[in-house]
Order: C-alpha cells, then structure tokens, then sequence
C-alpha cells in the first residue's frame, strides 16, 4: 500500500512536471519582438569622401536598432514598428526609410497589404507575396532560444539574403516580406546590405482576429508601379536612387 | 590703442597701415605661395598628426577713389569729399600648424593643435582729399597725406582638448585649455598737410611730420570644463565653467622732427603706453531633451569680468567690474521627416570698448577726431530667428524660410559733429529703438515633363539705426527687396545648363534729411552651362551681368558684365586629372566698386582690381580612397 501510494505519487509529480514544465511542441500563435540593425558607416561604402566618413565615423554610432513586433497565428501575420529606442532621436544621420513599414500577410492566400513610407509619401502596396526560391542548408544557429535552420536565396535578382527559420514555430512566414520556408523566420541578414533583423524574443499570446488588422494608411499601390514612381522621381540622385529604392521594394 | 570686447578678449591693435595683410580685391597683386603638408595614422588609427607648413609673399599696388556725401540737418552745411588714395603694400608671412589627436581608449580622447605665425610687413600711402560745400561747392578743406610702416607680428597659439565619456551612460566631461602669444613692433612715418577754408578764404593750416614707433604684446589663456549629465534616457543638463585671461601692453611714441632736422622730440599728445589685464569667470547652464518629434536646448551663460588699466605714461589706474548675460533658446519641431520648424532665441551683452570711453590721443586722419563718453551703458541685444523647411524627394520640392528679428536696447552708436572748417568729430552714444528685421523663402521644384529644376527666391530685409548728427536726433530707415528666379537642366554627363536671375529694390532714408532719401534698382542676370563631349572634354561658360541704377549721388552707371569660360579634357581613371585652359573676364569689363548708404552718408568707392587674364590649369586628385568624379546632384539623407 505504502509502495503503491509513493508510486502513485512519483508518477503523479513525474507527470505533473512532464504538464507544466514543458513548451508545446508546435507554436501556431503569438507575438515575436525583432530587432533591425543597420551598419551605419557601411552605408557609406562607395562614397569617395574620406574626409566625411571619417567626421561620421567620430560623430555617430556604428549600428542603429529598431524595434519590431511580429504578430501571429496559423495563416497571418502582422510585422509593425514595436518599442522606441530614445537613442535614435539624437542621430542627426541615418533615417531609415524603412523605419516604420506595416506589413500585413496573408500566408493562405498569398496577398501582401503593406504600408510603406517613402521619404514624405506613404504608400499602402497591395499585391501578391513575393515568392522566394530557397535553399536550405544543413547549418543551424539558435536565436531567443529556438533551435533555427539556414536557408540561403537571391531577392530582387540581386540582393543575397541569408535566413534562419525554426520549424516549431509552424507559421511559414517572417519580418517584413519574408516568407516561404517550413516554419517561422526568426533571423534574416542581407550581407552585403549590411543590415539584420533577429527575434530577441517570443511571448505565447492569445492573437484575436482584431490583432492582425490590415493597415489602411497610404496610396494604393502595386509593386510594380511603386518601383516605377520611385525610379522616375529619383533619376536625378544618381547612383544613390538605387540603394533607396531597394530598401524601399523590400 | 588696443580694445577690448565685452569678454575682455583683446581684439587686434590698430596700427598706422590700416591694411590687414590680405588682397580683398583692391589694387594689383603679386603672389608667391608654397606649402608642405603631412598627415599620418598609426597604432590600430588610434592617434594621428597632419602637419602644414606655409609660406606667403604677397606685394599689392592700387589706387583709389572714393567720393562720399555728409548730409547734415542743416542743407547748408552738407558737403562732398572726394578722395583719391593710392598704396603699395607688402607682406612675407610664414605659418605652421599642426594637429595631434591620440584615443586613449574608447572613451578616452586628446586633442593637441600648435600653431605659429611669423609676419613681416611694409607699407606705403598716399592720399589727397577735398571737401566742398553741396549747395555751391565751395571748398571747405583740402588735405595730402603720406604714411609708410615697417613691421613685425608674430603669434603663437595652442589648444588642448581632453574628452572623457563616464561610465554613466551619457555623462561626459571635456576640459579645454588654449593660451595665446601675440608680439607686435612697428616703425613709420606720417606726413600729412590739411589746409583749412572760412567762406571760401583759406583760415587754417596744419602740417604734421612725424615718426611713430609701437611695440605691444598680448598674452592671454582660456580654459573651459563642460560636464553632461544625463537626467532621462532623453534629456541632460550641461554645466560649464570658464576662465578667461587677458594681459596686454601697447607702447606708442611719436617723435617729431626737432631743431637738428632729426625725428627725436617726443609728441606726448600723441605718445601712449598702456597695459591691460583683464579676468573672467564665465560659468553656464543648459539643459537639452531630445525626443522624436522635438527638441529642446536652453540655457544660458553668465559673465563676471574685470579689467585693469594702467596708463604708464599718466600713472594713472583705472578699473572696471561687470556682468555680461548670454541667455539662449533653442527649440526644434519634427512635422514629419525632413519637415521641420526652428525656433530660435539669443541674447548677449556687449560692453564699450574703452576706446568708446576714453580714446588715447590719434592724429593719423587730422579730418576725424575721437571723443570719450564716460557715461556709457553696455548694451543688451536680442535675436529671435524663425524657421520653416521641408523636402520632398518623391514630389520634388523643397521650401527653406527663415524669419529673423533682432533689436538692441541702449545700443552704442555715433553722435557726429562736424564744425565749420569740415572735421570730424565723432564720440559714442547709447540709443534705443534699433531694430532689424529680415525674412526670406527660398522654393524648389521641378516642372516634370521638360525636366526642368525652378528655384524661386524672396529676401526682405528692413532695419532702423538711430544716431545723432550735430546734437540731432537721426532716425534712419532703409530697406533692401530682392527677387530671384533660377531655372536649370541638368543630364548626367551630357549637359548642365542654368539661368539665374535676380532685381533688388534698395532705399534709404535719414530723418534729419527729408528730401535726401535714396533708392535704386539693381538686376543681376547670370547664365551658366557645361557641355560634356566626347573623349572627355568638357565647356563651361558663365555670365555675370549686374546692372546698378544712377542715383543722384553716384551719377555714373556701374554696370558691369563678366564673361568666364574655359576647355578642358579629363584624364586617368576616374577622371582625376583634368587640363584646363581658361579665360576670365573675356570682356574686359570687371570694375572695383563698392557702394555704402547709411544714416547720414552715402558713398561710393572705385578702384582698380584684376581685369582679364587667362591660365592654363592642372588639376589632379591623388587621395588615394575614391573612383568617381562628384555627382551633380547626389544627396543623402541628413536628418
């Protein structure tokens, strides 16, 4: 009796702990926190002024971060700007134009919403998610405690993208217009870019209809011609139009 | 004689020369210049140096003509002067600097800057002067003058910064501590002749034949600490304490020529030894808050000065104590990126010089005479500056505006009194009520389907100055109204070509002379192009034309066009190396003229300058960092 009830119980508390102790095996909803870094001297790569990136080397921080969050469930998700950081109020250099995109994405219907500002005009881009052929390795790398896989692909025909995504999260999508691989993308850097963006961290939320809200800011607009109208106001910036416009098209 | 600011800096020492050792564009010049440079970065870019060294002979010829009209309160009285002045001036100028800059660590970091100038310098005038009456032209005085000067300036100067980033996130100490050496002598003679006329009848005559001797040195040293403390993750105090330090000595003798024809009989009118010390204390207080949407800075410093005089030659000691306010606003409003309003507000002391309040003894110019006013207030000047800019690079537009209003309280300006035989005689004055205001738009955009940039232009600006003529209130309002227009296309190495244009409105008008207001028009029209060829050649032409209008008192036109163009073909990789041949002012028609209204004097001065020439130019950049030539139109975005 006195063995049967120390078994009962050993096996009570096993179990119990096996019930609380444990995560779920697979994610389908919550909210993830990112944070986009951009080099900052490294955007002056190409300039032929020493003399400038050496005044802006000694008079600004070499990485900004921003803050994002990722809300989640099985088949949407919704990236926006998260938390301010005070510290990028006192740069007097470096306003990202892809500071503050709302990204909306219907990963069953593959339909993007996205509201872009582009310098002093927001847009609302509406069209189909971009499809992102990739290829995934055998490299793995943990970020905010999950266990992640490396993918590699090319985007835009030319920008190299390098991608890590955990399949316990089943939501196949990621920041911005990421996307496309089996699980969630918790870490993206595009290196020759020079900017990042990983999850620092995931919290297990309840995600009402109400949370992914399309935004509804902005001009209507296809990527297409979005890609046209940036081009034909910024023909006269050069060899700088083409850096603005990629960040713009992500 | 040397002055002194209101913070007790002692600012340069009026010699005989009158000439600054630099061409601004008056006479003929001679130049021979030379440098070396060196810069260097070493231990992980940790501390670097950049050496300079230069060597300057400058010779300048020219002459001069200057015609002036006084309007006095009484019509009668007001006379023209006309002057004609010719120089021949010469200067060998040595200077070396240097830069040494070491990071300690990350948070730790010293500035070193030395520098020295050695200057020689020589120079020669002459000028002859006549004044006659406005109604009749009768002359009232006629003057020749003579003055040459031989002489030495050397100054040494050095600055010390030591930066310090806390281990408090955002606190920050930085001291700095900069000494100063000036040593100065000079020798020369004046010679001037000034005949007096009563009714047209000669009544007075004056001749002064002397030989000056000056020596003088100034030592001063200033050290600052700055401290910021953080008070939130966006705001911070900043507190300050500096010491200034000023001691200088002048010694002036004039010697006229005595009995044995020999310059040794002292003149103590016009002999002066003084030294000045001066001491202050400056602390000051900001705080700053910087947020998305604004930012605020304010804050304000105060000074407490001293200052010692001794006149070596009276034994006499005078000394002075007060305080001097610097309070300031500065406060920034983000609409949206790139949108943004500017508030800005500053208020400053200024103290009379003591030349104001006691002059020493100048016979350099017999037709303008100084006097001491022992009752001056300092005066307390306020500045509020108002702007708006946004720019719009998908729309193509771009504004920039600015509103700045400015007015003094107890300003020092000048009562003039001219007696009978035209001389000068000016003392300094307190006056209320002098204001400035000035106000401009400045609107880009861009007309699509041509692809053509338009840029319209706005300037205002209209200022009261109060001084008093003869004992006479004077109340001078004056104006200045521009409009301009820039229109330019511009395709990337094919073509570059611009048209600006410009009309401005002046005028003026002094209370003591209702009748006697001045107003004129002057345009400016100025086409631009470059045209890139082939086989990288490239033209540039470029016109000036400036068109002034006759106005009673300068009854001749200046209108002046200024042809400049040149050829050229690039070479190397990345263009680095281009040779150009060049022709300025193809059309021979530059012309040195300067024009002044104010109060209660109009003046225009003419003198010869630079006219056409051509040069043949090579130009290469060696740095080693860099492949294009700069963009036209490259921007970044700069927050």
């Amino acid at each position: 009796m006195k063995v049967c009830s120390i078994l009962i119980t050993c096996i009570c508390l096993l179990t119990g702990k096996l019930a609380i102790g444990q995560p779920p095996l697979f994610i389908t909803h919550g909210q993830i926190e990112f944070e986009y870094k951009v080099n900052l001297y490294s955007q002056m790569e190409g300039d032929n002024d020493e003399g400038w990136k050496e005044y802006v080397k000694k008079n600004l921080p070499q990485f900004k971060s921003t803050y994002f969050k990722l809300t989640f469930d099985q088949n949407k998700t919704l990236y926006e700007p998260g938390k301010e950081n005070p510290d990028n109020n006192k740069l007097w250099m470096g306003e990202g134009v892809a500071d503050e995109n709302v990204v909306y994405s219907d990963l069953v219907l593959r339909q993007s919403v996205s509201q872009k500002k582009a310098f002093e005009k927001v847009f609302l881009v509406k069209d189909s998610i971009r499809n992102i052929q990739w290829k995934i390795t055998g490299e793995t790398r943990k970020i905010a405690g999950f266990e992640c896989r490396r993918a590699n692909a090319v985007i835009m025909d030319s920008i190299y993208v390098v991608a890590f995504y955990c399949d316990e999260i089943t939501t196949p999508g990621g920041p911005e217009s990421f996307s496309g691989l089996p699980g969630m993308i918790l870490g993206v850097a595009m290196p020759h870019e020079h900017v990042t963006w990983f999850a620092t961290k995931l919290s297990l939320q309840d995600v009402k209809p109400a949370d992914l809200r399309q935004p509804s800011r902005g001009k209507p607009i296809n990527n297409a011609a979005l890609k046209e109208n940036l081009k034909e106001s910024l023909k006269d910036w050069g060899k700088y139009a083409n850096k603005y416009v990629k960040q713009i098209m992500l | 004689m040397m002055t002194a600011d209101a913070n007790g800096n002692i600012i340069g020492q009026d010699d005989l020369s009158g000439w600054d050792g630099n061409y601004s564009g008056q006479g003929y010049p001679l130049v021979q210049t030379g440098g070396l440079h060196y810069n260097n970065k070493w231990d992980g870019d940790k501390k670097s140096i950049n050496l300079n060294y230069k060597i300057l002979q400058l010779f300048v010829n020219g002459n001069s003509t200057t015609n002036s009209e006084f309007i006095l309160p009484d019509a009668s009285a007001s006379y023209y002067q006309n002057q004609h002045q010719g120089f021949k001036n010469q200067i060998l100028r040595n200077k070396m600097d240097g830069v040494f800059e070491t990071q300690f660590d990350s948070a730790t970091s010293l500035k070193v800057t030395l520098g020295g100038t050695l200057i020689h310098k020589i120079t020669q005038g002459t000028s002859a002067t006549q004044s006659l009456l406005v109604m009749d032209s009768t002359q009232i005085n006629n003057a020749l003058g003579h003055t040459s000067t031989d002489g030495d300036n050397n100054s040494f100067n050095g600055e010390f910064l030591f930066k310090k980033k806390l281990k408090k996130k955002g606190r920050t100490l930085s001291v700095d501590f900069s000494p100063n050496y000036n040593t100065s002598r000079s020798t020369g003679y004046l010679f001037s002749q000034n005949n007096y006329f009563t009714h047209g009848a000669p009544s007075l005559s004056q001749v002064t034949d002397q030989y000056k001797t000056s020596t003088g040195s100034i030592f001063s040293l200033n050290t600052k600490a700055t401290y910021t403390e953080p008070i939130s993750v966006s705001s911070s105090l900043i507190a300050s304490y500096g010491i200034q330090v000023n001691n200088s000595a002048a010694d002036k003798t004039s010697f006229n020529k005595s009995q044995q024809g020999k310059y040794d009989s002292v003149d103590n009118k016009y002999s002066s030894d003084y030294s000045l010390n001066t001491f202050t204390q400056k602390p000051g207080l900001y705080y700053s808050l910087v947020k998305k949407k604004f930012r605020v800075y304010a804050g304000s410093d105060v000074g407490f000065s001293g200052f010692k005089q001794r006149d070596l030659l009276a034994d006499t000691l005078g000394t002075r104590h007060f305080t001097n306010y610097y309070p300031s606003a500065f406060l920034t409003y983000n609409i949206a990126s790139q949108n943004s309003i500017w508030l800005n507000y500053n208020g400053s002391t200024t103290q009379p010089t003591l030349q104001q309040i006691q002059p020493v003894g100048n016979n350099d110019d017999p037709l303008n005479i100084a006097v001491g006013n022992a009752a001056l207030k300092p005066s307390f000047q306020n500045n509020f500056r108002l702007n708006y800019y946004f720019f719009k690079a998908l729309s193509n537009k771009n504004l920039w505006s600015g509103i700045n209003y400015n007015f003094t309280d107890n300003a020092i300006s000048t009562n003039s009194y001219v007696d009978s035989i035209g001389r000068k005689i000016t003392q300094a004055v307190n006056v209320n009520g002098n204001y400035s205001i000035s106000a401009n738009i400045n609107y880009g955009f861009k007309w699509k389907k041509p692809d053509i940039n338009f840029n319209l232009s706005s300037n205002i600006s209209k200022n009261r100055y109060l001084s008093y003529v003869n004992s006479l209130l004077n109340t001078t309002n004056s104006g200045d109204y521009t409009l301009g227009l820039f229109a330019g296309k511009f395709k990337e190495k094919k073509i570059d070509i611009s048209f600006q244009a410009s009309v401005t409105y002046t005028n003026s008008k002094s209370s003591i002379q209702s009748s006697g207001s001045v107003h004129y028009w002057s345009y400016n029209l100025n086409p631009n192009a470059d045209f890139f060829l082939p086989l990288a050649l490239q033209i540039h032409s470029d016109l000036n034309y400036t068109f002034r209008q006759r106005t009673s008192a300068f009854d001749n036109n200046a209108n002046v066009a200024l042809w400049n163009a040149w050829f050229g073909k690039k070479f190397l990789k990345g263009d680095k190396l281009l040779i150009k041949v060049s022709a300025n002012d193809i059309l021979n028609q530059n012309k040195g003229i300067t024009r002044n209204v104010n109060s209660n004097f109009i003046s225009q001065n003419t003198y010869n300058t630079i006219q056409r020439f051509y040069l043949l130019s090579l130009v290469w950049n060696f740095s080693k960092a860099g492949t294009d030539a700069p963009q036209n139109n490259g921007m970044m975005i700069i927050n």
